[in-house]
């Protein structure tokens, strides 16, 4: 009876250490909890598990379109991040780090698996087109405001269709995922003032032509 | 696209649209808003597009549920804990095809590319990138062409092992990424094929073997059917006093040799000012040209010519340097006349000089456009000679190149064989150099593609050279330009892509005219930018 008692008590002293734990982990900023992890604390690992698996799901899931090699591929980052974390510079930000082994995750999963079909964003606005490819059309007839965007959309995925693959991640990088120019230099290898000078040679490229197409955008 | 009096960029404009500036910055942008109706467009565009692309974004992740993987990432984060421990050092090193081995992968790889290229076409990113799992967080890396660095993983110290994996990285992304072999076999067999009459040819002919061309290589062999003249009919081309001498020169080359000289110094004595390029052309009848067969699929640029023929080449390259003194190339197909009539001090001087220059062209774009005006002559529409120049523009310069290329290189590996390694390291790099000018100069993707091979091989001599040695610096070196070449052959290969996928779009006979004039004009690696 008493050993019970002595057991419950150990159990409960143990659930609170972990959750005291826990509650450490939770205020630890993304740096200090790969010092952690560096150091031999797996739940650090869990945490920041926590706190990125559906970033970097989403991120994945821009590249290959498919939720369920997402997900995988989400979970290989991580195993990624513990095999990496000795390499892992406290002095730099984890998230543009963890996004680029999602990035470079992500691309080998492309190229290795070359029937992967991707929808190109001028597919994903064909989508506001019936099976005639004519827009869809409200009941009197008329476009209402939902389908010019959705138009606007279409015309504007034509475009981007149009960028070469770098270019494109960019622009996915920077409006997609909402990203610094100095978070995606380091998600795809590049410098800050590059990234700019890039996205601004895609953007003034993007505005020229809708210029010509000024009718759809 | 905005005030000159305001620096204030799209990006800026856009970062201002999330409240990402500086207070300063953001004054800055306030200032320029109230002051410019430019910007203040720039501004109204930017802000739609912005919110068009976050609609975008989201339907992509549209329906994406929650997901919870950390029970599933501890588990196997314990599997690999536990094999950490017992892993030896002996990594698997993989064996690296030889030199003598890479047309045989390259050839392989072709098939597999032209489908790769298929594959992507619905991709909303074209280019692959270098097969680098874990992220390197190194300080920051001294910029390479392209803007764009290649992961090299921090922990990993300079050495020959490396090397080989940098080697092979290069190998792999070039086989896997470029489509070479199937735009470049077949590079004279094809004239065994009846040809087309010019005049029945439409551009919708050229549109579509183009489009087939992403994954039926022998599209390209009837494209250049198409765009090469009969010898009968460039003799009439040339001889009809109505034609521009830039069309005799692009005529000329569908005749003998001793016939296209002729034709070549009439037309130049007929040029109202120097067109380097046909000096080029009119020098290259010196050369034996002989086909590739299948026994020897590749050959070296001055094989087959004999002592006179050199010697007549180097007079002609004399001429051409005066006329285009900056050209790089130049002194390399001196270097190479100069190797084969043994001339090893005055083709190393040619290489220094080569060193010295930061550009080299073969004249693609002026090749391209004196063939348009050929085939023009010939009988065959102004818009379809337009559009087949244009999809075939560099392909020569792009076999020439590499030619040379092969040959300096086997020019070098008889030193090193004659024991003199230190000739043949000479010869390697300015090799490699002529390459980084070629693509460093390069407005057609043909010839920025001869650039990244010249360099690939050359790299491959370097590393062959430097096997038996210990010369930690030098192998670090060429590690990381093989880097940096992977990366351009990412970039390459993307727009590459991009353009396929320009062609598979379809589009109406002003959309193609404007297209090809536009490569004719500024080149097909111009298409993705903004107006030159």
């Amino acid at each position: 009876m008493g050993g019970e008692v002595s057991s419950a008590a150990f159990r409960s002293a143990d659930l609170h250490a972990n959750r005291v734990h826990c509650v450490d982990e939770v205020q630890k900023t993304d740096e200090e909890l790969m010092v952690a992890l560096r150091g031999g604390d797996r739940e650090a690992l869990a945490e920041l598990v926590r706190r990125y698996q559906n970033d970097i799901f989403r991120f994945c899931l821009h590249y290959l379109r498919d939720f369920e090699l997402a997900r995988e591929l989400a979970q290989e980052t991580f195993v990624r991040v513990y095999v990496a974390r000795q390499r892992f510079d406290e002095t730099r930000k984890f998230r543009p780090w963890v996004l680029c082994i999602a990035r470079n995750l992500s691309l080998n999963e492309l190229k290795r698996k070359k029937s992967v079909h991707m929808e190109s964003l001028e597919e994903y606005a064909s989508a506001a087109r019936d099976d005639d490819g004519e827009l869809h059309r409200s009941s009197d007839g008329i476009p209402d405001q939902e389908l010019m965007e959705q138009e606007r959309r279409e015309a504007l995925a034509r475009l981007l269709d149009f960028l070469d693959g770098e270019s494109r991640e960019i622009v996915i990088l920077r409006f997609f995922q909402k990203m610094s120019a100095r978070d995606i230099a380091e998600v795809v290898g590049s410098t800050e003032g590059a990234v700019r000078t890039r996205l601004h040679r895609i953007l003034k490229s993007l505005r020229e032509k809708s210029l010509v197409v000024k009718d759809h955008l | 696209m905005r005030d000159r009096e305001y620096d204030i960029t799209l990006d800026a404009l856009a970062d201002s649209l999330e409240g990402k500036l500086s207070e300063a910055q953001a004054a800055e942008v306030r200032d320029a808003l109230a002051a410019s109706a430019e910007i203040r467009a720039d501004y109204l565009w930017l802000q739609g597009v912005a919110h068009d692309l976050e609609a975008i974004g989201a339907q992509v992740i549209k329906g994406a549920p929650e997901i919870d993987v950390v029970d599933a990432v501890l588990r196997a984060v314990d599997r690999a804990a536990a094999s950490e421990k017992t892993v030896h050092l002996e990594e698997r090193k993989p064996a690296r095809p030889s030199f003598a081995l890479w047309g045989a992968v390259a050839l392989a790889a072709a098939a597999v590319v032209v489908i790769m290229g298929l594959v992507f076409e619905f991709g909303i990113f074209g280019p692959s990138e270098p097969s680098a799992p874990v992220a390197s967080q190194g300080p920051a890396r001294p910029p390479v062409p392209d803007e764009r660095v290649a992961v090299i993983p921090p922990d990993e110290t300079p050495g020959s092992g490396r090397l080989d994996d940098a080697m092979e990285q290069l190998e792999r992304e070039l086989a896997e990424t470029l489509d070479t072999p199937s735009k470049h076999a077949d590079r004279g067999g094809f004239l065994a094929t009846a040809a087309p009459v010019l005049g029945n040819v439409t551009q919708d002919d050229v549109v579509a073997l183009r489009q087939a061309a992403v994954s039926d290589p022998d599209a390209w062999v009837r494209l250049k059917r198409m765009a090469t003249l009969d010898a009968a009919t460039a003799a009439e081309v040339v001889s009809n006093p109505e034609v521009s001498p830039d069309a005799i020169v692009g005529a000329a080359a569908s005749l003998p040799d001793e016939e296209a000289r002729q034709w070549l110094v009439t037309a130049v004595g007929r040029m109202d000012q120097q067109k380097p390029y046909a000096g080029l052309a009119l020098a290259t009848t010196y050369m034996a040209q002989p086909a590739p067969t299948a026994e020897q699929p590749a050959f070296a640029l001055f094989d087959g010519m004999t002592e006179s023929d050199l010697r007549a080449f180097l007079s002609e390259m004399a001429a051409l340097q005066e006329a285009d003194p900056e050209n790089a190339l130049l002194d390399a197909l001196r270097a190479g006349a100069l190797l084969r009539l043994g001339d090893t001090d005055g083709a190393l001087a040619a290489l220094a000089s080569l060193q010295g220059k930061d550009l080299a062209t073969a004249y693609g774009l002026d090749a391209a456009r004196s063939r348009q005006l050929a085939l023009a002559a010939a009988g065959m529409s102004e818009e379809s000679a337009r559009m087949l120049s244009a999809v075939l523009a560099g392909s020569d310069q792009y076999n020439m190149l590499c030619d040379l290329a092969r040959d300096l290189l086997q020019s070098g590996q008889a030193h090193e064989a004659q024991g003199d390694p230190d000739t043949a390291r000479q010869i390697y790099e300015a090799t490699q150099r002529l390459g980084e000018q070629v693509t460093g100069n390069a407005v057609l993707s043909e010839e920025s593609l001869a650039g990244i091979d010249i360099q690939r091989m050359a790299m491959e001599g370097l590393e062959a050279l430097y096997a038996g040695s210990d010369l930690a610096g030098e192998m670090e070196r060429l590690t990381t330009s093989a880097l940096a070449l992977v990366s351009q052959i990412n970039s390459l290969g993307g727009m590459l892509e991009s353009l396929d996928q320009l062609f598979l779009g379809g589009g109406d006979s002003s959309f193609w005219n404007q297209l090809s004039e536009q490569i004719l004009q500024f080149g097909d690696l111009s298409v993705f930018e903004s107006s030159p």
